[in-house]
């Protein structure tokens, strides 16, 4: 009687042994490689912004009156140099290129593009931003400082909407207007996505100039 | 008394098979992030594509990514819905992915087994600059690359 009793305690502590190690197998696969698996998601979501760069470092646009495509790239800088950056017609061109590159994305996803000329706190900034409304897509632009601009991506995270963005340094030129004379200086152009619809405060950016 | 040993065998060895096949699953997962990546880079790591590029580019991919199956293909932004529905009747009905288009781009290996109904896919679409030339003129415009990866079962 006890060894029949005894060999069914084993038994019984065999099979609770069976199902605790089982558990564990469970949990630990189910665990296995989440982080990995969100990071090779988030890996890819950021080659599209990088790509967003490439395409806009080397698409072409026409220019009216000009019979040949020029660089969008180019035409920015041209921009930068004449101290013309924030207005109606970069903001198309712009948008015009940016537009294409988001139209798979649908309305999902707004946008937003700056041009930093400098690299100091104060360095004068263009911030070009696209956002899905019930009216359609509203484009706005900015003149703000590195300072500005920090403040309204600062201002994005906090409302948990996990902007991607992707920034490359690049060479401008620029015309001291009392002098007369041009320089080269490093600037930074960027770019942010973020999930359509959320409220985002552009205090910090100054008001629309387009 | 022979129930609860069985019944214990049983729940530890299928949490063991469960287990195995999450791991690998997730493994695949990454394996073929990581490939789409290296695919598409092979491509857009010039900036601007061109006849050439895309050649050379499709020459390199077939040769060194030999671990998935992949297929790439380039289309306009306003096709890249169409394109994606497309991969989707292809696969349902066993055709080569993106088999009509210009440009595409495909492994002997991929070519010849195509992603079979159910089979883990990963589609994702980028944007690249696309150069065509005339006589007089040099245009880059928007085009999107769709890239398709499975594994090698």
């Amino acid at each position: 009687m006890a060894k029949g009793v005894a060999t069914l305690m084993d038994t019984v502590f065999l099979l609770l042994i069976a199902s605790v190690a089982a558990a564990i197998l469970v949990s630990a696969a189910a665990n296995y490689g989440k982080n990995l698996r969100a990071q090779a998601g988030d890996l890819l979501t950021e080659y599209y912004v990088r790509q967003i760069i490439r395409v806009v470092s080397t698409a072409t646009l026409n220019r009216p009156g000009c019979d040949t495509p020029d660089y969008l790239l180019a035409y920015l800088k041209e921009k930068v140099m004449y101290n013309e950056v924030a207005d109606t017609a970069t903001l198309k061109n712009l948008g015009d290129v940016l537009e294409d590159v988001m139209k798979p994305l649908g309305d999902a996803y707004d946008y937003a593009f700056y041009l930093q000329v400098g690299t100091g706190a104060d360095a004068n900034t263009y911030v070009f931003m696209w956002r899905h409304k019930s009216s359609g897509l509203e484009a706005s632009c900015y003149s703000t400082t590195r300072k500005g601009l920090v403040q309204w991506r600062d201002a994005l995270v906090s409302e948990h909407v996990s902007p991607r963005a992707y920034s490359v340094p690049t060479r401008l030129r620029i015309i001291d207007e009392k002098s007369g004379t041009s320089s080269y200086i490093t600037g930074y152009m960027g770019v942010f996505l973020w999930p359509s619809g959320a409220k985002i405060d552009t205090f910090s950016l100054g008001t629309n100039k387009c | 008394m022979i129930v609860p040993i069985v019944l214990a065998l049983f729940v530890f060895f299928g949490a063991l098979g469960w287990a195995t096949s999450a791991v690998n699953r997730t493994n695949s997962e990454v394996d073929m992030s990581l490939a789409l990546i290296r695919v598409a880079d092979a491509f857009a790591q010039w900036g601007v594509l061109t006849d050439d590029t895309w050649k050379t580019s499709c020459e390199a991919v077939t040769t060194k990514i030999q671990d998935v199956g992949f297929t790439v293909c380039l289309t306009s932004p306003e096709q890249v819905g169409n394109v994606l529905n497309s991969i989707k009747n292809d696969i349902k009905s066993g055709n080569q992915i993106c088999g009509g288009m210009t440009y595409s781009c495909a492994s002997a290996w991929s070519q010849s087994h195509p992603p079979r109904r159910g089979a883990p896919l990963l589609v994702r679409y980028f944007p690249v600059v696309f150069q065509t030339s005339t006589d007089t003129s040099v245009r880059n415009d928007v085009n999107f690359m769709v890239v398709v990866v499975w594994p090698r079962e």
